[in-house]
């Protein structure tokens, strides 16, 4: 497993580089545009396959390009080579460097498919454009229904090479879809790829918290007649009852450490925060005659924002990890809730009203600067972020039904993941981003 | 079903080959990653984890037995039930109002007269608003409903709440007509 606190040093290092403007060498501006401006410049010299493969080639061609946009990092095109030999043997560095040269890339990728008995191989390259040079080639190996995920790893490696870390290319998606009749949990790549049902409960199951390495899955369920929290291994299937105190036990949340959650019980009454150490201890966090719901921990562990209506209508707080004393953040309207944390820190995404519409809003972690990200007569609810704290995942009622969506931070750039012609809501994102 | 997507679940093979700089290969079929490719929704009913004390207990296999909710012949208690009214709240309130206490004087009278049977109040929500939220809304108004009956003198071993958040709609237009019938309390026999 992960350590979530390990693998933020490195990346407050990178913060560090980003926020003084220190050139270091490999480190881009990472400020998330969806336009090329600010992109790295990137050409596609070939994605090509064996005879017989064109439907495969087509779709590792759409994982690659949507990969790369979505990185933030990227703009992609392709530059009509077509190459089905290494382009290091075929071509060489002098030429590599003039067509990088010539088409004004600094990177440079090549991507071949072959069959390899009942196996895919898939063979990416990256070159250094100002080199002519092969940086890193890598094969990948699986069975068809994995070369999405070949993909992702790929990408994964680029997005490596210029920050240090995966993006969210490891990362997951567990959601909330009533597709089989009954709402079950489901996880799904973070591209809405290979959605699976995690549960069978036959019940209502809701609120998922997927763990930091997105291995594990934490959620509410009915189906004993009461509220209850479950705790899931994804490869195993195994279950387990986590917390069945006495009244309410829903909307989990997974520490940053992964070894405990954050939860809404009320088994001393009312609705409160509770935290749940290694599965053994519980804690009372909140003590309010009020209800307080929806924890959400900041990603140093130090903090956690909750949803409370202790001034009349629910509004997002923030505490100590340990209780204490709470501090208000939200202001503006009668309902601001389910708060989630950027791993990045800096920012809470929560669900806001406008109008007779939910929205999603995000502002400062200190409460500051509260803006609207989405608009329309229509919901948006249950802002997530992704793991890399580039995007925010979320349910909308835009298409009719509810769908899964990410977008930008900046609200742009809304893109749909789930298509299965149900409700899918609860979106909760999470996994590694190092090595 | 094939669940790929535990890929990530496992740790990748990586395998440096000798031959040219940087290259590598990864196996993502499962080989090297264990028990990664599993069904993942086969009810394992195993427990993995024994938690101390009584908040905590029973297997996945138990609870799911206690959650079976098939096809039940109405007993006594859903007669009983079956007779009481339902109470409305307004927007984002747990508030008894005015108007509904006259049927929770009904309701009291009927949980009176039949002290051997067991019930359950519901607490609903109209759609607007968050999961959690509102699940915590339908059991303040479910804890409301019942403290008003043991006021009435309703016995608080004879009623146990239970909420539904926004979860059990009514009815499902987008209007407040459809909402108001939402919000509200409802009498079940105890499971």
């Amino acid at each position: 497993m992960v350590n979530r606190g390990a693998r933020l040093i490195p990346l407050l290092a990178l913060l560090v580089w980003l926020v003084t403007g220190r050139e270091a060498h490999a480190i881009y501006d990472l400020s998330a545009t969806r336009e090329s401006a600010g992109r790295i410049p990137v050409g596609i010299l070939g994605v090509t396959g064996a005879a017989g493969a064109d439907n495969q080639v087509l779709e590792v061609n759409q994982v690659l390009m949507a990969d790369l946009r979505r990185s933030a990092l990227f703009h992609a095109r392709d530059l009509g080579m077509r190459m089905a030999e290494p382009p290091e043997e075929a071509l060489g560095p002098l030429q590599l460097r003039e067509i990088a040269g010539s088409e004004a890339v600094e990177v440079m990728l090549w991507v071949r498919l072959e069959r390899e008995g009942a196996r895919w191989v898939l063979t990416g390259h990256i070159y250094d454009g100002a080199r002519g040079r092969l940086t890193l080639g890598k094969r990948f190996v699986g069975k068809e229904d994995q070369l999405r995920q070949m993909v992702h790893r790929f990408v994964g490696e680029l997005i490596y090479q210029f920050t240090g870390e995966y993006g969210i290319t490891r990362s997951r998606i567990a959601f909330v879809s009533d597709l089989s009749g009954s709402k079950e949990i489901y996880v799904m790549e973070h591209d809405g790829g290979a959605p699976t049902r995690v549960t069978a409960d036959r019940g209502i199951s809701l609120t998922p918290s997927l763990s930091p390495d997105a291995e594990k899955v934490l959620y509410a369920s009915q189906k004993s007649g009461r509220w209850v929290i479950y705790e899931r291994e994804l490869a195993s299937g195994k279950s387990m009852v986590s917390l069945s105190a006495a009244g309410l036990n829903v909307a989990p949340d997974w520490n940053p450490q992964g070894d405990g959650y954050a939860v809404t019980a009320s088994l001393d009454g009312n609705r409160e925060i509770y935290h749940v150490v290694k599965g053994r201890k519980i804690r009372r966090l909140t003590h309010s005659s009020a209800d307080d719901v929806s924890p959400a921990w900041s990603p140093d562990g130090q903090q956690i924002a909750f949803t409370s209506d202790q001034a009349g209508s629910p509004q997002i707080y923030v505490m100590g990890a340990k209780g204490g004393p709470a501090r208000r953040l939200t202001f503006r309207g009668r309902y601001n809730s389910e708060p989630d944390w950027s791993p990045r820190g800096g920012l809470i995404a929560y669900t806001c009203q406008d109008g007779g519409f939910f929205h999603v809003c995000v502002m400062d972690a200190g409460g500051g600067n509260p803006r609207q990200l989405t608009a329309g007569s229509w919901d948006d609810e249950t802002p997530t972020f992704s793991p890399d704290g580039r995007h925010i995942a979320f349910s909308s009622s835009r298409g009719g039904k509810r769908d899964i969506y990410m977008m930008d931070l900046d609200g742009g750039g809304a893109e749909r993941l789930t298509f299965n012609g149900a409700n899918n809501t609860n979106p909760s994102w999470a996994g590694p981003t190092g090595r | 079903m094939k669940g790929i997507w535990m890929l990530s679940a496992a740790a990748l093979f990586v395998v440096v080959t000798g031959c040219s700089s940087k290259k590598q290969v990864s196996t993502l079929d499962g080989m090297g990653s264990g028990q990664a490719v599993t069904g993942a929704i086969e009810e394992s009913g195993m427990m993995t984890e024994e938690l101390d004390e009584s908040l905590v207990g029973s297997s996945v296999r138990e609870a799911e037995m206690g959650g079976a909710s098939g096809a039940q012949s109405a007993g006594p208690a859903d007669l009983v039930a079956a007779r009481m009214g339902d109470i409305h709240f307004d927007f984002d309130q747990s508030v008894i109002r005015d108007q509904d206490k006259p049927i929770l004087m009904g309701n009291a009278q009927e949980l009176k007269a039949n002290p051997n049977l067991k019930f359950a109040i519901e607490g609903h929500c109209d759609e607007r608003g968050t999961t959690a939220y509102n699940l915590a809304l339908g059991e303040r108004r479910a804890t409301a409903t019942r403290r008003y009956l043991m006021a009435l003198g309703v016995s608080p071993d004879q009623v146990t709440t239970v909420s539904y958040g926004e979860e059990r709609p009514l009815c499902t237009d987008a209007d407040e007509a459809c909402w108001s019938q939402n919000r509200r309390a409802h009498v079940t026999a105890a499971r």
